[in-house]
């Protein structure tokens, strides 16, 4: 029987954060990427344009985890893009999870204008789990 | 000058073509492969090649010389020369039908919005073009040394001999339309597929066209005399020499190439939207239902052989380049100008290996 | 399964296409020298019907050659004109989320719908037997096999059937324009999700090696796209474009590379999968897609209560700008 060569990619403790252009700007931006060395922001014009696809691509890549962080809802700057997102990651989180990643590798969050750390605190625990190999198998 | 980051631009004029006027669109409808306002750049080339061919044959009978230009132009008309009057008349007919047609290209072009990012290099070059077409045709018409060439030299205050003819021959005449033939494998350059051949319905009615004129108004063969009080003139070729003076031919035409090489920078700038790719996409339209702002439509697309499909269509002025289709996309068609997914995907997977 | 429902079947199929009500007929026919196999066959005239055959062997979902994969589908100038086509339960499922969708023209088919009596999977059957098989006859609970070397025996039919057949919701179809009726079709489960349940009960642990395991075995041949019913794009389809497909999938046997397109193709049919079973039938390499399959199924109805092709009308909820009813975790 043939055998797969190479396993999936190892832990390097890095995390992609997906982020559209109104949920996270201008200094509270440079504040984040400061705090987060372990994080990486990549830029979309908006939350709708995440793809779980090109998600799971980052995790394959090597990537530990992603964070999708939108606007609040009913507060999107193109109407929907954040209920789409949010339906979208969670479907892409089910798919992965039936093909043996685990789910909480994909995580979506909305900014909370009365939780602002919540961005911090998500990345911190995935970045907690992921040491304790809970999330990655 | 990378073209990645170059922007595109849109024509002011743009609802002439496309906007409430729409005359070329109106004026394309019906007779789609005999109606010239489609062909009206290969109907050009069609001209030039009929011009190559007549003056390579009239070059058999002309004297390029100051005291036989004239005797050998008469001798060319007379029935001495088979078909002589009727290659000579067709010379100068096609030339002007050479004007016309590349005029009316260019405003097409224009209209149509054709002469900025990429095609800048085929506007550039086909002012080029237009400005050396014009400069043969005023030096074809002081070669057969009669009244209008001389009219047409005393404009330009030159003191014509044999040297200076000559030159006007062999520099002008002949070695131009040499360099016209290397500039239009760049007029075409960067064009797939041009349609540079009319089709063979249009080419028989235009050069039929031509030889029925021809055979109806031939040049008549008293034109010939040096000291004529009236001739006909020529508006098409020659209405440079009824300006003014030299001075202000020289400013007028200056004016003309100034604009016509700015064209291509004058315009708003149009902003980022998504693309379909009309080759690819599947039409199952679910881009369509997605959209928050309903900017897709649904459009047949023309896939060659008689053959159409269904695609979605983005309406630019609609799109807010959100990129809710790009991701909705199962094909993977749609891509949004300025974030292509090919690109990101590089960026994220080098953070991720570095 | 009694030879009376084949003559019907015949029958009414020679009848319309003689009447001109339909252009061609495509069904199934018997695969020769292949006992226990059949093929789908496209019957153009009357002559033709004799050759048509309908069994519990019949696995294919003809929608995707009627419906989908159009160099199958044979040219229908007329506005009039029709195709008749065979579907069991789960094929009218994926006839109808295709018709929501727009991808297919419900008024261009003639739909024979026949009660199902569950498919049986051969290829498993043939791999518990000392030798090949001779002949083969389903009586509706037990199969009677005739062996090359002359032993005959009598099995269980429950163990050899198709694994979505276990669990089918839709025995009989839910859209048709003509009923055949079957004495020996299946009954309907209502408790179609309770053994995801169970599996999804496990350790996630023991679920991941069990799944990646079998997917290590996949060679991206790429047979459950080509199958699945609601894979529409066809020649336009990412995986087939090379360039395009680079950024994505290098393919290679690499596990990440196996995971990314079966990540890509099932997450394209989140919210579309109608748990037909044709990628686990097709799979060569027989790794349980059906774990996937049945997982979206599940999801769709717990998170979106929705299930695809119910009806001709309901969208897919990831297309849906505002749904109300959405119940997410």
């Amino acid at each position: 029987m043939r055998r797969v060569e190479s396993t999936l990619p190892e832990k390097n403790g890095k995390i992609i954060v997906f982020f559209c252009e109104g949920s996270l700007r201008g200094k509270h931006l440079d504040e984040h990427i400061e705090r987060h060395k372990e994080a990486f922001f990549v830029k979309m014009p908006c939350g709708g344009m995440v793809n779980p696809v090109v998600m799971f691509k980052s995790l394959m890549d090597g990537a530990d985890g992603v964070v999708v962080y939108t606007c609040p809802e009913f507060d999107c700057h193109n109407f929907d893009g954040n209920s789409f997102s949010k339906r979208r990651v969670f479907a892409g989180r089910k798919v992965a999870e039936a093909l043996g990643v685990h789910p909480w590798r994909l995580v979506h969050i909305e900014r909370d204008p009365l939780d602002p750390g919540l961005l911090t605190r998500t990345i911190v625990q995935m970045s907690r789990n992921v040491e304790s190999a809970e999330v990655i198998p | 000058m990378s073209l990645k980051n170059s922007y595109r631009l849109s024509n002011p004029f743009n609802f002439v073509i496309n906007g409430t006027l729409g005359i070329f669109d109106t004026l394309k409808v019906g007779f789609a492969s005999i109606n010239p306002l489609n062909h009206l750049g290969s109907l050009t080339l069609l001209f030039f090649l009929v011009q190559i061919l007549s003056g390579f044959i009239l070059s058999f009978f002309y004297m390029p010389s100051l005291e036989h230009a004239n005797n050998s132009v008469k001798y060319i008309m007379s029935d001495m020369v088979p078909y002589g009057l009727f290659i000579r008349t067709l010379h100068r007919y096609a030339a002007d039908a050479m004007i016309i047609f590349a005029t009316l290209h260019m405003f097409r072009k224009f209209f149509a919005n054709r002469h900025t990012s990429t095609r800048s290099v085929g506007w550039y070059v086909g002012v080029g073009l237009l400005v050396f077409t014009v400069i043969i045709t005023i030096s074809g018409y002081i070669l057969p040394m009669d009244a209008r060439a001389d009219a047409i030299v005393s404009f330009f205050g030159l003191s014509i001999n044999s040297v200076t003819f000559l030159i006007i021959y062999r520099a002008i005449h002949v070695a131009l339309p040499i360099l016209v033939f290397a500039m239009l494998v760049v007029h075409f350059f960067r064009i797939s597929r041009p349609p540079i051949i009319p089709t063979l319905a249009l080419t028989i009615i235009s050069l039929g066209f031509v030889a029925v004129l021809i055979g109806l108004f031939p040049i008549p063969a008293d034109e010939m005399k040096m000291k004529l009080a009236k001739y006909s003139f020529d508006w098409v070729g020659l209405w440079t020499i009824k300006l003014p003076s030299v001075q202000i031919s020289q400013v007028v035409w200056g004016g003309i190439v100034g604009i016509l090489l700015l064209l291509p920078f004058v315009g708003k700038k149009i902003k980022n939207a998504a693309v379909v790719d009309p080759w690819r996409c599947s039409g199952c339209l679910s881009c369509k239902s997605l959209c928050p702002k309903n900017a897709i439509v649904e459009k047949q697309f023309n896939v060659g052989r008689g053959k159409s499909k269904k695609v979605a269509f983005v309406i630019r002025k609609k799109c807010q380049a959100c990129g809710v289709c790009v991701a909705g996309c199962l094909p993977q068609v749609i891509e949004l100008e300025g974030r292509k997914t090919a690109p990101m995907l590089e960026e994220v997977r080098d953070l991720c290996v570095e | 399964m009694n030879s009376n429902i084949l003559e019907y079947i015949k029958e009414t199929v020679k009848e319309a296409l003689e009447s001109g009500k339909i252009k061609a007929f495509l069904g199934y026919t018997d695969v020769e020298g292949i006992p226990g196999t059949s093929r789908p066959y496209l019957a153009e005239t009357p002559e033709d019907v004799d050759n048509l055959t309908f069994n519990s062997f019949c696995r294919q979902n003809l929608i995707r050659l009627g419906g989908g994969k159009t160099n199958y589908f044979p040219e229908l100038p007329g506005k009039k004109d029709k195709l008749g086509i065979m579907v069991k339960g789960c094929d009218s499922r994926s006839m109808l989320a295709n018709t929501a969708e727009g991808k297919l023209d419900r008024e261009k088919l003639w739909v024979v719908g026949v009660a199902c009596p569950g498919t049986i999977n051969i290829e498993r059957l043939r791999a518990t037997l000392p030798a090949e098989i001779k002949t083969i006859k389903d009586d509706g609970t037990n199969l009677q096999i005739e062996l090359v070397n002359g032993d005959g025996m009598k099995l269980d039919r429950e163990e050899y059937l198709d694994v979505r057949c276990l669990n089918c919701k839709v025995t009989k179809p839910l859209d048709y324009n003509f009923f055949i009726p079957n004495d020996t079709m299946r009954t309907p489960t209502t408790h179609n999700f309770e053994w995801v349940e169970q599996y999804q009960s496990k350790a996630f642990s023991e679920r991941s090696e069990f799944i990646q395991s079998h997917l290590a075995r996949c060679t991206l041949c790429f047979a459950c796209r080509d199958a699945c019913p609601a894979c529409y794009c066809n020649e336009n389809c990412i995986m087939d474009r090379p360039k395009l497909a680079e950024p994505f999938l290098h393919k290679s046997n690499e596990l990440k590379n196996i995971l990314m397109y079966h990540f890509i193709h099932y997450y394209h049919l989140a919210d579309r999968c109608t748990g037909c079973g044709e990628c686990t039938r097709a799979c060569p390499e027989n790794i349980p897609l059906n774990l996937i399959t049945d997982a979206l199924g599940h999801m769709q109805k717990t998170a979106w209560n929705f299930e695809a092709g119910m009806s001709d009308k309901s969208k897919p909820p990831l297309l849906l700008i505002k749904n109300e009813e959405i119940l997410e975790d």
